[in-house]
C-alpha cells in the first residue's frame, strides 16, 4: 500500500471510479484532487486550473495523474512534483504494450467515465450534431469502438450501443483491472520519494 | 454587394453549417459558368482564407474542419475531371512525402493536408499513422520527393520528430529533403519547430501550399 501523506495526487476525473476502488480495498491511501475529464477538450484551460492548483500545494509532494493532455504538462515537473509515465488516460490503464497494439488495430478506446459523457464530446464539444458526419469521420479514422471494462461498474451495454449506433463502428468490450494504474502511481511515488 | 461576394457569403455560410452538399452545389454552379480555374481562385480560396483565420481562433469545430476538407476533396476531384489543369499545373515536381509521426494516431490534420496539397497540385505520398523515422526517408529516396511533411498532435510525439531529422542529416539529405512540421502542438508552441529539426511550419493545413512551395524551392538549390 501506499501510504504518504506528504504525497497528493492530482488527478482528471477519468480515474476516479477505479482510484477510488483501489482505495477501498487499501492498496492506495494518498489524497487526490480531481479535475473535470472535460478539460480536455481545452487544453488551455485545463493548464490555467494546473497552474492554479499545484501552487497551493507547494508544501507536498505532488502526483500529476495525467497524460500529455496540454501542451506543457511535462514541463510542470520539479523535484516535487511528477507527472506518472504516459502519453493520455488510455495508456495510463492499459499499459504501453496493449494500448498501441490496439491503436494500431485502429480501435477508439471507450472508458468507463468517459462514455458517460460521450454526447458531450460528440455533440457539443466536437461539433457534430448528426450521425451522418460522425459516421465518416470515425470510419475514416477508427476500425471499431474497444469498451475498457475496469471492473468498477456494470457495463453500460445500452450507452455503448448508442454511441455505437451514432459512429455506425461495432464494439467490443476488454476488461482490466487498475494493476496498471497503481503501478505508474506507485512509480511516480517512488521517484518523489527518491528525490 | 457584388456577385462574388454574394456567393462567397452563401459558400462560408455553408461551410459553418458543415453543410457539404450546399457547398458543393455553390461551387459546382459558380464553375459551370466561370470555369473551375476562376472558382478555386475567386470563390473557394478566399473563403478558405477567412475560414482558415476562423479555424485559427478555435471558432471552427472538429466537424466544421472535417467536412470542409471533405469539401476540398471532392472540389479537387471535379476540378481535375474538368480537363482546365495541364499537366504542368498538377505536375511540376512537386513531390511530398507525408504521415504522423512515430506513435502519433491523430490523422486530421494529416488528411487534410493531404487534400489541401493536392489542390496545390502536389504529388503526395501518405504513408498514415505511426510512421518511423526510417520509413518517411526510404519512401523520400524512392519518389524523388523535396519536402517530408510531419504531423504531430501532442509534445510526446512532436518529439518523435527528432529521430526524422536525424535519419536525414544521417543520410547526407540535409537541405535536399525537406521537413515540414505541423499539428495542435506546433500551432501553440511555434519555437518546437526548430527544437524538433523542422525546416517550417504553418498554422493550418490550408497554409501548408505555400510552405511545401518555399521548401521545395529551398531544396532544389542542393541538387
Amino acid at each position: 500500500m501506499s501510504k504518504d501523506k506528504n504525497i497528493i495526487i492530482v488527478a482528471c476525473s477519468i480515474f476516479k471510479g477505479e482510484l477510488e476502488q483501489l482505495k477501498s480495498e487499501g492498496l492506495l491511501d494518498l489524497e487526490v484532487i480531481y479535475l473535470d475529464s472535460m478539460l480536455h477538450m481545452h487544453p488551455e484551460k485545463l493548464e490555467k486550473l494546473l497552474e492554479q492548483t499545484l501552487p497551493r500545494y507547494n508544501d507536498r509532494k505532488i502526483v500529476i495523474l495525467y497524460g500529455d493532455c496540454h501542451s506543457r504538462i511535462i514541463e510542470s515537473e520539479t523535484k516535487n512534483i511528477r507527472k506518472v509515465e504516459g502519453i493520455n488516460c488510455c495508456e495510463i490503464f492499459l499499459g504501453s504494450e496493449r494500448y498501441f497494439k490496439l491503436r494500431k488495430e485502429g480501435a477508439f478506446i471507450l472508458l468507463p467515465e468517459w462514455l458517460e459523457r460521450w454526447r458531450e464530446v460528440f455533440q457539443v464539444e466536437l461539433g457534430f450534431k448528426e450521425p451522418q458526419i460522425a459516421r465518416k469521420f470515425m470510419n475514416d479514422f477508427h476500425t471499431g469502438l474497444v469498451y475498457i471494462d475496469t471492473g468498477i461498474n456494470r457495463v453500460p451495454f445500452e450507452t455503448v450501443n448508442e454511441l455505437s449506433s451514432f459512429t455506425g463502428l461495432k464494439c467490443r468490450y476488454e476488461t482490466c483491472s487498475g494493476q496498471n494504474l497503481l503501478s505508474e502511481i506507485l512509480k511516480t511515488v517512488k521517484k518523489l520519494s527518491d528525490d | 454587394m457584388t456577385t462574388i461576394a454574394i456567393q462567397q457569403n452563401k459558400l462560408m455560410e455553408a461551410l459553418i453549417q458543415a453543410d457539404k452538399e450546399k457547398a458543393i452545389e455553390i461551387i459546382t454552379e459558380w464553375a459551370q459558368i466561370h470555369t473551375y480555374k476562376n472558382t478555386l481562385i475567386s470563390l473557394f480560396q478566399p473563403v478558405l482564407d477567412k475560414f482558415g483565420d476562423l479555424w485559427y481562433k478555435g471558432e471552427i469545430s472538429l466537424a466544421q474542419g472535417y467536412v470542409a476538407g471533405l469539401i476540398a476533396e471532392e472540389v479537387f476531384i471535379s476540378a481535375s475531371k474538368s480537363g482546365e489543369f495541364s499537366k504542368e499545373d498538377s505536375d511540376n515536381n512537386k513531390i511530398a512525402v507525408i504521415g504522423n509521426a512515430e506513435d502519433d494516431y491523430h490523422g486530421l490534420g494529416r488528411k487534410l493536408l493531404v487534400i489541401f496539397l493536392k489542390m496545390g497540385g502536389w504529388q503526395i505520398y501518405d504513408l498514415g499513422n505511426d510512421v518511423v523515422a526510417k520509413d518517411f526517408v526510404d519512401k523520400a529516396i524512392e519518389t524523388g520527393a523535396s519536402v517530408i511533411g510531419v504531423s504531430a498532435m501532442m509534445y510526446t510525439t512532436a518529439h518523435n520528430i527528432k529521430k526524422l531529422r536525424e535519419e536525414i542529416d544521417a543520410r547526407n539529405l540535409t537541405g535536399k529533403i525537406q521537413l515540414a512540421v505541423g499539428g495542435a502542438i506546433f500551432r501553440i508552441r511555434p519555437e518546437l519547430c526548430a527544437e524538433v529539426g523542422g525546416d517550417g511550419t504553418v498554422d493550418n493545413a490550408l497554409e501548408a501550399n505555400e510552405l511545401f512551395l518555399k521548401l521545395k524551392e529551398i531544396s532544389d538549390r542542393y541538387k
